[in-house]
């Protein structure tokens, strides 16, 4: 391996580090996937990157699907189900119900035993503007409670450095992960020192701008 | 978690196998490249994940890297240091490196030095004393290394003459490849005659102070996936040299013109290679033509796949500074002050 005296990762096109969630997930097969994508194509493309096949669906269509229509699919038709920016697919809902109907049906087309990747940002302390609403928002715990009670089991969070489209370090929402990851990564020293401060103290959401939620059923 | 991953987290660190919080344990540190699978067959691409294992504690046990069989095999090559790892003489120098591999993945974790690296501790160092722990990393890895051509003594095979000239020929074409804005082989060709004379031996490959710790009172090595790249002799130490702190890299200590004189940085410089030189009995000449050849072999080295060019530019400038050097006149036994 060749250091870089800058620490940059390197800039050559070597695959699409993307897909390499399904390394930390329990998927077993990786033949259908199903992507609810809210637009961003290429990034629902990299998911799955390694699937045989790969249905991938507005975000829009969740809204229905809250209300009581059922996915256009049968019961079992995929090995994984990925929701990559589920913060807008659940702003579609007007109420919590909405959403676990949803979730239901999401667990409904998956087949027992396989994937889930829920991509979450991260409710946005610094980011004053936009608190009211974030606000509102299913708070973690909540999400992680609904996707429980809808059948989905063994439920991870990671954050995700920089960001999930470009996921250079996926670091395990546990306070002893996040504080050996702040000392590998230890930048000025005081602002390393606050991060640290900020981790142990079990703030660690204070840190990052997105997580993740790698599940099975 | 992934049951393929545990699995060979487990063979590797036998407290995985009835954890029920093993996930937060592993960190990916590293994320540059998709995992091929071993069904889907090599990628274009590769590199796969670096990781970071702690304990339940999160204090940090291992670091390595997950690759897929399907992924080109240079992109997991930490043979070298695995063997060294288990070698009662190279493993008081070299941390403790395993393997395992699945049906789809391999996994190659190195225990974790929790040390610091001879960069960081050079940045609050004085030039003599950076030129006196430089000197000692050399020496331990002059050591190491000539264990390495031990244990495997196929890294010894490119050690004639004249596969050395095959790869400096090759070379050259890659550097002039990088450098088409100057008729740099025309340059060198006349100040590389003596080539052959070298004292050729097998290198560490990147020795460089990100890649050297200091810890229990002693230096620790990593990463030897160079290691039967470069037999230059002076390779190692011209690379360290290269990677010296920040306030020693942008004073010049080679190449240097009529009126200019080393300094402080460039005296400890002169230092790591002083003694070693004589040891090999290479003249002021010899030694300016090793620096010619690490910088050619090196440029070459990362204009090949699959690196394809990256981290270049600086030794570029170098290749640019001391064939500026030599074409107007300067003197090959010059080119690196020694005294």
């Amino acid at each position: 391996m060749i250091g870089d005296p800058q620490g940059r990762p390197p800039t050559t096109p070597t695959g699409d580090p993307v897909s390499n969630w399904q390394w930390l997930a329990h998927v077993v097969h990786r033949e259908r996937l199903l992507v609810i994508s809210d637009g961003d194509l290429p990034f629902a493309r990299a998911l799955g990157v390694g699937f045989t096949e790969q249905t991938i669906v507005p975000a829009e269509l969740m809204l229905g699907i809250g209300r009581g229509e059922p996915l256009p699919f049968v019961t079992g038709t995929f090995d994984c189900v990925a929701v990559p920016d589920a913060d807008a697919v659940f702003d579609l809902f007007s109420s919590e119900g909405e959403a676990r109907a949803a979730c239901s049906e999401l667990r409904r087309v998956l087949r027992d035993h396989d994937g889930l990747y829920v991509g979450f940002e991260r409710t946005g302390v610094a980011d004053a503007r936009r608190w009211s609403r974030r606000a509102r928002r299913l708070s973690p715990s909540k999400q992680r409670r609904m996707l429980v009670r809808c059948g989905f089991r063994a439920l991870r969070s990671y954050y995700v450095e920089p960001s999930p489209q470009r996921p250079y370090s996926i670091i395990p929402a546990a306070t002893g992960a996040v504080v050996a990851w702040e000392r590998l990564s230890a930048g000025g020293a005081w602002q390393s020192r606050a991060r640290r401060m900020v981790a142990r103290a079990g703030l660690h959401p204070l840190l990052f701008e997105h997580r993740v939620v790698i599940g099975g059923t | 978690m992934n049951v393929e991953l545990r699995e060979l987290l487990r063979v590797i660190d036998p407290a995985f196998g009835n954890d029920s919080r093993a996930w937060t344990r592993v960190t990916v540190v590293r994320n540059i490249a998709a995992i091929g699978t071993a069904a889907a067959g090599a990628s274009e691409g590769g590199g796969g994940f670096k990781l970071l294992v702690t304990d339940r504690r999160g204090v940090p046990q291992w670091v390595g890297r997950c690759v897929g069989l399907g992924d080109p095999p240079g992109w997991l090559t930490g043979d070298h240091m695995m063997e060294l790892s288990h070698d009662p003489v190279a493993s008081a120098h070299v941390p403790e490196v395993r393997t395992a591999e699945s049906a789809n993945l391999r996994l190659m974790l190195t225990a974790y030095l929790g040390a610091t690296s001879l960069r960081s501790l050079g940045e609050r160092m004085r030039p003599e004393a950076w030129g006196q722990h430089a000197r000692a990393v050399a020496e331990v890895a002059d050591r190491v290394t000539a264990r390495a051509g031990t244990i495997n003594p196929t890294l010894l095979a490119a050690l004639t003459v004249s596969e050395q000239e095959r790869r400096l020929a090759r070379d050259l074409l890659l550097v002039g490849e990088a450098m088409p804005e100057m008729p740099i082989v025309e340059i060198l060709r006349p100040f590389l005659a003596r080539y052959a004379e070298l004292p050729f031996r097998l290198q560490h490959g990147d020795l460089w102070s990100q890649n050297v710790f200091w810890r229990n009172g002693r230096w620790w090595l990593i990463d030897f996936d160079e290691c039967g790249e470069f037999y230059t002799p002076l390779h190692d130490r011209f690379h360290l040299l290269s990677a010296a702190p920040r306030a020693a890299t942008e004073r010049p200590w080679f190449a240097l013109r009529g009126d200019q004189r080393p300094d402080d940085w460039g005296r400890a410089r002169a230092a790591v290679l002083r003694d070693h030189a004589a040891q090999l009995g290479l003249d002021d000449a010899l030694v300016g033509l090793s620096l010619v050849a690490y910088l050619v072999h090196l440029i070459g080295f990362r204009m090949r796949p699959p690196l394809h060019g990256l981290f270049t530019a600086r030794l570029i400038g170098k290749l640019t500074r001391v064939s500026t050097y030599l074409s107007e006149g300067g003197a090959i036994e010059k080119l690196v002050p020694l005294r």
